[in-house]
């Protein structure tokens, strides 16, 4: 089924493609609302291709959690709490309780971004070459090496040279001011104005802020409804309906080991969750590439 | 990196409430909050859209409201509130007209600080309180099951736990959740057919006025002027009367709502007829043929509508692209 959307999905976007191409040669001297509007419906176009590309599985979980917040997600608000993680201090401010397994759990929900931050890093440094940029990719492929080399037990995490590298690569949302009374104050502002329209950027790439999505919902399964409490929401079970037809479920342990009745109520609860998620997902993804579809009819070019 | 006062715009936050008539039954409370919809549930909504469920009654989902999912779907815009400039008011805006507005000011959002680009996924909620509630006085703990469904193949469905160890009905009202979302869902693909009944009552105050004869004593553009204003007095009279007889059908009757627009079309056509009748020159078989064919109309102006709707969209869109 997931299958059939795609290639439907493929079709309509080549199409839009080609009319695209002939489109863009005549509207070039037109300006204002015109190529406004022009713009906006092909990054509409655009980013539905990419989703359809990056379209691997569809994966449906399903969580006992102890509470829901309404709020809703706001791109710059996730960015920044996943960014405080690295705070030194990030632990004992929020009193995250003292399990090793936890905490690194949250660290790598950091790292997941960055690895991110720094994918995007290179397919840009493919195209357009950036002082700034390649000196970032420097760091963290430096970092990897000496990561390494903590694990071999060759140098100690303390090592200047290590701390120097580990400072994240990823533009920090509030401005870094090293010493206060230092003469360079007047730079910070600058960088940190630079590091707001990086970030900016950032967000608007629908790549990134997915996986700032999906982290921030990881997040949140992590803090639970109490941060300081070690008790944490569970995925009870999960799957995933790969592109080729695999359909993989898995259980959580915990599960089996809750009363029958709750247990048979969770499977049922998935299993019926999973129906209904294939069918919110798909009917979305049907919308939108009529939508595509339709558009390409509309434009000029488009009469078939 | 904002200069110029134009661009420090942003788009108002739009927070629409719609009532949604489950067939036979009661309203379910739908409120949007950009991105998100929430459903406000009590114990008797949930027997209902169970009953609804049963009898595989699909849910009406209003014009209005599909050309908003439409929206929230599509659009979305990430920015970094400016506070290095100027704390930024925070508008949020509740009515469709700002909404409408919202649409029109992004394709000129020249003027807006960020590119507004497509939804990365949306968030279904749902609250669930024994009693009736207003949809203000639900409070977070009532939010028990949240569908979150990204795009590009991630669906989260989060159950509160307290919910499902607490609560007996917890597997109706998880079934009542996911049978909204799918009927929502599942009107996307509904053609949107605006002003169908406002174009169609137009046809029998027409033949209504054209039996009005006026005194002699007033002059041509007096007697044009009168006639345009009964006409549409008529008409909005039969539409009016059809929209409440629609609404009453629906509370009462568990069949489609295409057919339930049509039977209180035709109902809505009875008193229009019979005025016509009892009218001098009422001509047997002239105005009973006109009578049939403008209780047909809808049946004919629905494909014709759906036809042009389209057309218009795209000499629009032609015109600006």
């Amino acid at each position: 089924m997931v299958n059939r959307t795609q290639i439907q999905a493929r079709d309509s976007l080549v199409n839009q493609d080609k009319n695209n191409l002939t489109l863009s040669n005549e509207t070039q001297s037109k300006d204002g609302i015109q190529s406004h509007a022009r713009n906006l419906l092909d990054k509409f176009v655009s980013s539905v291709q990419v989703l359809i590309e990056d379209i691997t599985a569809l994966e449906v979980n399903t969580m006992v959690v102890s509470r829901i917040s309404g709020t809703k997600f706001s791109a710059w608000e996730a960015y920044q709490s996943i960014y405080s993680i690295h705070d030194k201090d990030y632990f004992e401010v929020m009193g995250i309780p003292e399990s090793p397994e936890l905490r690194d759990r949250y660290t790598s929900l950091f790292s997941q971004l960055e690895r991110e931050y720094f994918y995007l890093l290179i397919e840009d440094a493919n195209s357009k070459s950036n002082v700034s940029q390649n000196a970032k990719v420097k760091q963290y492929h430096q970092r990897l090496h000496f990561l390494k080399e903590i694990k071999r037990g060759k140098i100690i995490e303390s090592d200047p040279r290590y701390v120097e590298l580990a400072r994240p690569i990823l533009p920090a949302p509030a401005p870094v001011i090293d010493d206060i009374n230092q003469e360079n104050q007047t730079n910070w502002q600058e960088e940190w104005e630079k590091n707001c329209d990086e970030i900016q950027e950032l967000l608007n790439n629908d790549k990134f802020v997915r996986t700032l999505r999906k982290i921030i919902e990881l997040k949140a399964a992590l803090d639970g409804g109490d941060v300081t409490s070690t008790k944490i929401d569970t995925i009870y079970a999960q799957t995933v309906m790969q592109l080729d037809g695999d359909i993989i479920t898995r259980y959580h342990k915990d599960l089996f080991d809750l009363p029958e009745d709750a247990k048979n109520l969770i499977l049922q609860i998935h299993n019926d969750g999973v129906v209904a998620g294939e069918k919110q997902w798909r009917g979305i993804l049907d919308f939108m590439i009529n939508l595509v579809k339709s558009l390409a009819n509309i434009s000029p070019n488009g009469q078939r | 990196m904002v200069k110029d006062k134009a661009q420090k715009k942003h788009l108002a936050d739009v927070n629409l409430g719609f009532s949604l008539q489950i067939p036979q039954g009661h309203s379910v409370e739908i409120k949007f909050e950009q991105s998100q919809c929430n459903f406000y549930l009590n114990q008797q909504v949930v027997e209902q859209i169970q009953l609804a469920q049963k009898k595989g009654v699909a849910l009406e989902v209003p014009s209005k409201l599909l050309i908003y999912l439409w929206y929230c779907l599509c659009c979305q815009n990430h920015f970094i509130p400016n506070q290095r400039f100027k704390q930024r008011s925070n508008k949020i805006t509740k009515s469709f007209f700002g909404f409408l507005i919202n649409v029109l000011r992004i394709f000129r959002s020249k003027h807006l600080q960020n590119p507004t680009s497509l939804q990365i996924g949306t968030t279904f909620n749902s609250y669930y309180h024994l009693d009736k509630l207003a949809s203000d006085n639900y409070q977070e703990e009532d939010c028990i099951l949240q569908s979150v469904v990204l795009f590009h193949g991630d669906v989260m469905q989060k159950i509160r736990e307290d919910f499902i160890l607490n609560n007996p009905q917890s597997a109706l009202v998880i079934s009542a959740h996911y049978w909204l979302i799918e009927q929502l869902l599942g009107s996307l693909r509904n053609q949107v057919s605006l002003l169908v009944w406002e174009l169609s009552s137009l046809f029998p105050a027409g033949l209504v006025v054209s039996k009005i004869d006026f005194i002699n004593n007033i002059n041509l553009v007096q007697q044009i002027f009168l006639l345009v204003i009964a006409w549409l007095g008529i008409a909005t009279l039969i539409f009016v009367v059809r929209d409440f007889l629609f609404r009453l059908l629906k509370r009462s009757v568990a069949i489609k709502y295409q057919y339930l627009n049509l039977i209180a079309w035709f109902i809505s056509c009875i008193p229009p007829a019979i005025a016509m009748i009892y009218t001098q020159d009422f001509q047997a078989i002239n105005d009973t043929i006109f009578l049939v064919i403008s209780v047909c109309i809808p049946l004919l102006l629905q494909p014709i509508l759906s036809f042009i709707w389209p057309q218009v969209i795209k000499l629009i869109l032609r015109r600006f692209l």
